[in-house]
């Protein structure tokens, strides 16, 4: 499994690690590049200094002087260095008694120092320098004679010295960088193992509190506190979808429940009606009066089912409005005329307040639906011998926007039942003692207005009295989504 | 044996009582839990079917309403409240037993023998009486293995009487558990009830005899030898 506190681990020791390795080379070439010049620069001058001991005399001829106790490196002794001074004919002019009658011949006569590793007589590793120069006229009492002679010919001076002491020193540098580097690689290693722990412990501790909260209990909450400023929001996000989470999934819980248990009741009615009529058989009567009961407890089941379909739909996405061209009016009154008989049977009246026509582009299905349910919820719960009264106003001239209002007298509402009065399977009363509704009735209408883009109002005013408004979207802004135009 | 079922579902509460009157039983009902609560406190019954989701007065309500008023009626809750809350709250406040709606019809009739039996203090569903058997789950009463031939009343009166076997039954009591509230009585039909089982009886060799308390009732007794 991938881990970020690993992962950086490993990335940040590998790359110190890499830097540590490239710092100390490049360190280290460079101090190697500086010692070889120094030693190159000495060697070079020590060549210099032997060259200008080869003088021409006043006469013309050569002399080489050299002094012993100035120049004892030259001696015979353990561990000397060697000079050779040669004309441009490599002849040997004059050498150092350490090379003890060796030569050290020259291997450039070229204008400029010539620099190169040698092994050196004694066997040892060292360097040389091929130097070529032309001896300087001897000054007789400090001052130049009034008449030189020709200057002399040009000379190779060859001098060697061992390298050992260098290598020696580069080996010291060598060995202190890579036990440094080791040294620091490790310590490095061990602090980069802390302060990454240190700096995600933040994230493992999120961790096991995410960890903390399970599918089956979305209770807990993430502690935004402490928490550094690049997670918390992050974390925020995450709560408010957690809110989100719990809030979708305790309605979804409630609505699977409340539509079992809403299905339990006809159930057990068809159950209990085939459990007595198979055991004890009925006759005439009974039997017409059985299959009355089995249809209307299936109608009922189906209404049930039909409902949660669209609510279903709804949820998905997927109710689709088959918007229309369509006369408000004569559509409330189609409705209207059927629920008369009941709202008769209560001594319920109708209070009408209708334009001539009221032109709406809207889906003629669902708007007879809705219209349907909120009469039909009106007839319920208003007190026997009141009024409904139901108004259409149309805003303007073009029909841009419409208004339905229906209003009822209620005995039972109160102002805070308006948050809930539209959730699937509410009631007023909350032991759901009446049967023959689900309590679907205005979750419906809500999808359908929704669907239609039906602006939904429900509300209690200052009279006690159930207001359902339903304002219908003016025509320029459906028409462009009309996919008929028929005059309904 | 008398039950009331408050039930506001009407085909549910048609075809329950239906059922119920065919397996023995004399069955009052009430469509909401007002009249459910009326009845319960105004008859006495051997147990009360209850719905708890019911017009007017819920069933919990007429339940804590009953039980504050003495009655020890076995209720047995009828409802699609499923949650264990929902049965232990139901239990709590005082109901016998629980179904849960759906429910298999035999599971009811079941549930309810079981409950009146354990208030009569009966453990078996059969009632034995020196030769005489009475299976109530069957609703069949034979004598030495021989059935009876009774009518619906006429067992029903025998069930009970047996049900208090050995003490004194008031011919009220008997009016109240064997006929329901619809059925208008003349004065004798207890009697006539009991002069039929008597004969029945006596044909049959049972060795037990329905005594007449004057003034007081019946009872059914064991043959004295």
């Amino acid at each position: 499994m991938k881990s970020i506190r690993r992962d950086m681990t490993i990335w940040l020791i590998a790359t110190v690690g890499v830097l540590l390795v490239i710092s100390n080379v490049s360190l280290y070439q460079y101090v190697h590049h500086v010692l070889l010049a120094q030693f190159d620069e000495a060697l070079l001058d020590e060549a210099v200094s032997i060259s200008s001991m080869t003088l021409q005399e006043p006469e013309g001829h050569l002399e080489f002087e050299l002094n012993p106790a100035s120049t004892p490196q030259f001696l015979e002794t353990d561990h000397p260095q060697y000079f050779q001074v040669w004309t441009m004919s490599d002849e040997s002019f004059a050498r150092s008694p350490s090379l003890q009658g060796g030569d050290l011949k020259p291997v450039s006569k070229s204008p400029h120092p010539h620099i190169a590793n040698i092994r050196l007589p004694d066997g040892r590793l060292g360097r040389r320098v091929d130097y070529r120069f032309r001896p300087s006229l001897e000054l007789v009492h400090g001052r130049m004679i009034e008449n030189p002679p020709p200057p002399a010919p040009e000379m190779v001076t060859v001098i060697a010295r061992e390298r050992e002491s260098l290598d020696k020193t580069l080996a010291n540098i060598k060995g202190f960088s890579v036990v440094a580097s080791l040294v620091i690689a490790a310590s490095g290693a061990l602090a980069i193992s802390f302060i990454v722990k240190r700096t995600t412990r933040t994230l493992s501790g999120l961790g096991q509190e995410v960890e903390a909260i399970k599918p089956d209990n979305l209770q807990g909450r993430l502690s935004v506190d402490n928490l550094p400023s690049e997670l918390q929001p992050i974390v925020r996000q995450l709560n408010n979808l957690l809110d989100r989470l719990q809030s979708a999934m305790q309605r979804e819980h409630r609505f699977t429940a409340d539509a079992a248990h809403e299905l339990r009741t006809p159930i057990a009615e068809l159950r209990t009606l085939t459990d007595v009529v198979g055991q004890w058989p009925i006759e005439n009567e009974a039997i017409g009066q059985a299959i009355r009961d089995v249809k209307e407890i299936s109608i009922r089941m189906e209404t049930l089912v039909d409902a949660l379909l669209s609510l279903s739909r709804h949820d998905a996405g997927s109710l689709l409005a088959k918007l229309e061209t369509v006369d408000l009016c004569r559509l409330f009154s189609e409705v209207q005329s059927k629920l008369e008989p009941r709202a008769a049977a209560k001594g319920v009246r109708f209070d009408r307040h209708l334009p001539s026509s009221a032109t709406v582009c809207t889906d003629p299905v669902l708007v007879r639906a809705c219209l349907a349910n909120l009469l039909d919820n009106a007839i319920t719960h208003s007190p026997e011998g009141s009024q409904i009264h139901c108004k259409i106003v149309v805003a303007d001239d073009d029909g841009a926007a419409v208004m339905l209002s229906i209003m009822n007298p209620s005995q039972v509402l109160s102002e805070a039942d308006m948050a809930h009065i539209s959730e699937p399977f509410w009631r007023k009363d909350a032991s759901r003692t009446e049967s023959k509704h689900f309590g679907l009735g205005l979750a419906l209408v809500n999808a359908y207005a929704v669907a239609m883009s039906i602006a939904l109002s429900l509300k209690l005013d200052s009279n006690a009295q159930f207001v359902a408004q339903l304002q219908f979207p003016a025509m320029s802004a459906m028409s462009a989504n009309s996919t008929e135009r028929n005059i309904f | 044996m008398r039950i009331l079922l408050v039930e506001d579902s009407q085909q549910l509460q048609r075809y329950a009582s239906l059922g119920l009157r065919q397996a023995g039983y004399v069955v009052d009902s009430a469509l909401d839990g007002i009249e459910g609560l009326r009845l319960a406190k105004l008859n006495q019954y051997d147990a009360i079917i209850l719905d708890l989701m019911l017009p007017g007065l819920d069933g919990l309500s007429v339940l804590e309403n009953l039980r504050e008023s003495g009655s020890d009626t076995p209720v047995l809750v009828l409802t699609a409240k499923d949650t264990v809350q929902d049965r232990v709250h139901g239990l709590t406040q005082g109901a016998d037993d629980y179904l849960i709606k759906p429910f298999a019809f035999e599971e009811l009739t079941a549930r309810l023998q079981a409950l009146i039996r354990r208030r009569y203090g009966i453990r078996r569903s059969s009632i034995e009486c020196a030769n005489l058997v009475i299976d109530n789950t069957a609703s069949v009463v034979s004598c030495d293995g021989k059935p009876l031939e009774l009518t619906r009343r006429e067992l029903h009166l025998l069930q009970y009487l047996a049900s208090r076997l050995g003490e004194t039954v008031s011919r009220a009591q008997i009016e109240e558990h064997i006929y329901d509230r619809n059925v208008t009585l003349m004065s004798n039909v207890v009697d006539s009830t009991i002069y039929a089982i008597r004969r029945k009886l006596e044909l049959a060799g049972a060795k037990v005899v329905i005594q007449t308390h004057r003034g007081l009732g019946y009872s059914l007794q064991h043959e004295q030898a």
